[in-house]
């Protein structure tokens, strides 16, 4: 096996992780590693050797993109341009969200949201690394990320709120 | 003035701000219980999406195997046959089918059609490929090609596998011995490999026995030809 072979093989659960937060299915995910593996041994000269993991991020996206165009066009939002400022409150939220709601929640966010916060706070990418990954300046990673997770609080305390503080 | 907490979490505050925001938690419970409450929230939701299954095996199985180097190594003489021979079917390539289906430069495309792939891969590894139907639950959906490989995406049950194909080589296979329905023997490891005519065949996929069946279909479309 190759070293280049052994070091994608190590990055397959992160590769999976995002992928399943992109297409929001397993089925779709698996798909979704498979094309990036090819994809990443097809332009295997091109990759610089510093960041693996967030070069293989960057093609799974433009693969999951490549897709989404195919499959039909879909308007993009610029959240970053057009959501006003939150000031959240992270005392106001006991985390007794369990685990399940927490992931069909973060499901319910929008992709530029979904990748953020799975990147910076579940792979724990650095912002240079994460901002490699989505081709997006390092402010806005750190913009998008806060706002992110002003979102996912924001909707985990509105459950909370529902169901009348009982969870 | 208000903390941005997430800012200091993350580290991304500036000397000032941070000092500040440090004076504040020593002496403001609620700022604590602000500091506390985000730092809880980030590592539930860590928590949460770390715990999801990753079908480790399955995805192993999807990393494709390198290109075998063996035909760069060639010597020259070889390398001439091979280039004639690019030529003359380069040139019935363009004889019969004209400018039809994709350039050969194009690395990948999508199409659910076995003959634009085949046209496309013909001209790409200048050779015949004959279009490989696998039948109605076996849907195409693209093509790519990587060094001297063509690559067929099918849908089977819902997941990906990719019939790879390229120019015969002299080379041995690994893996546990098979007999396809066409009577070829293909060797079953990491995927399912063969030699048969002039081509030889790796699909690769999640699932071994689904693998299997796609390569079954595939030797008897190119027995046919």
């Amino acid at each position: 096996m190759s070293d280049f072979e052994a070091s994608l093989r190590n990055e397959l659960p992160v590769l999976f992780r995002v992928a399943k937060r992109l297409a929001k299915s397993v089925d779709a995910a698996e798909d979704l590693v498979g094309q990036t593996l090819y994809a990443a041994i097809r332009f295997k000269h091109s990759f610089d050797g510093r960041h693996l993991r967030s070069w293989l991020i960057k093609i799974l996206r433009n693969e999951h993109n490549s897709q989404m165009r195919r499959d039909a066009s879909r308007p993009t939002v610029l959240l970053d341009e057009i959501e006003g400022e939150t000031e959240p409150f992270w005392d106001e939220v006991n985390w007794r969200v369990d685990a399940q709601t927490l992931l069909r929640e973060l499901d319910n966010l929008s992709e530029e949201h979904r990748m953020i916060i799975q990147l910076c706070d579940v792979e724990e990418l650095s912002y240079e690394q994460a901002a490699e990954a989505l081709d997006i300046p390092i402010g806005t990673v750190r913009s998008r990320l806060f706002r992110a997770r002003a979102k996912l609080r924001e909707r985990c305390a509105d459950l909370l709120v529902m169901d009348g503080g009982t969870r | 003035m208000r903390i941005d907490w997430q800012a200091y979490l993350d580290g991304s505050l500036d000397a000032e701000s941070k000092a500040l925001a440090d004076q504040q938690l020593q002496s403001d419970p609620s700022a604590q219980k602000e500091l506390a409450g985000l730092k809880a929230f980030v590592s539930s939701v860590r928590n949460a999406c770390l715990c999801e299954d990753v079908p480790l095996e399955r995805l192993n199985r999807l990393v494709p195997e390198p290109k075998s180097e063996s035909l760069r190594s060639s010597n020259y003489r070889t390398r001439w046959v091979y280039g004639l021979a690019a030529a003359a079917v380069l040139a019935f390539a363009f004889f019969r089918f004209g400018t039809q289906g994709p350039d050969p430069s194009v690395p990948d495309f999508a199409t659910n059609d076995p003959q634009v792939a085949s046209r496309w891969a013909s001209a790409k590894l200048s050779m015949n490929i004959p279009a490989l139907d696998l039948g109605r639950d076996a849907t195409l959906f693209r093509a790519h090609s990587y060094g001297e490989r063509c690559c067929f995406d099918y849908k089977v049950k819902g997941k990906a596998y990719h019939v790879n194909i390229e120019r015969k080589k002299d080379q041995s296979f690994e893996g546990r011995s098979i007999k396809l329905d066409s009577g070829t023997t293909a060797f079953v490891g990491r995927g399912v490999k063969w030699s048969q005519g002039a081509y030889q065949m790796y699909v690769v996929g999640p699932d071994e026995d689904v693998a299997i069946d796609v390569a079954n279909r595939t030797s008897s479309q190119l027995q046919r030809i």
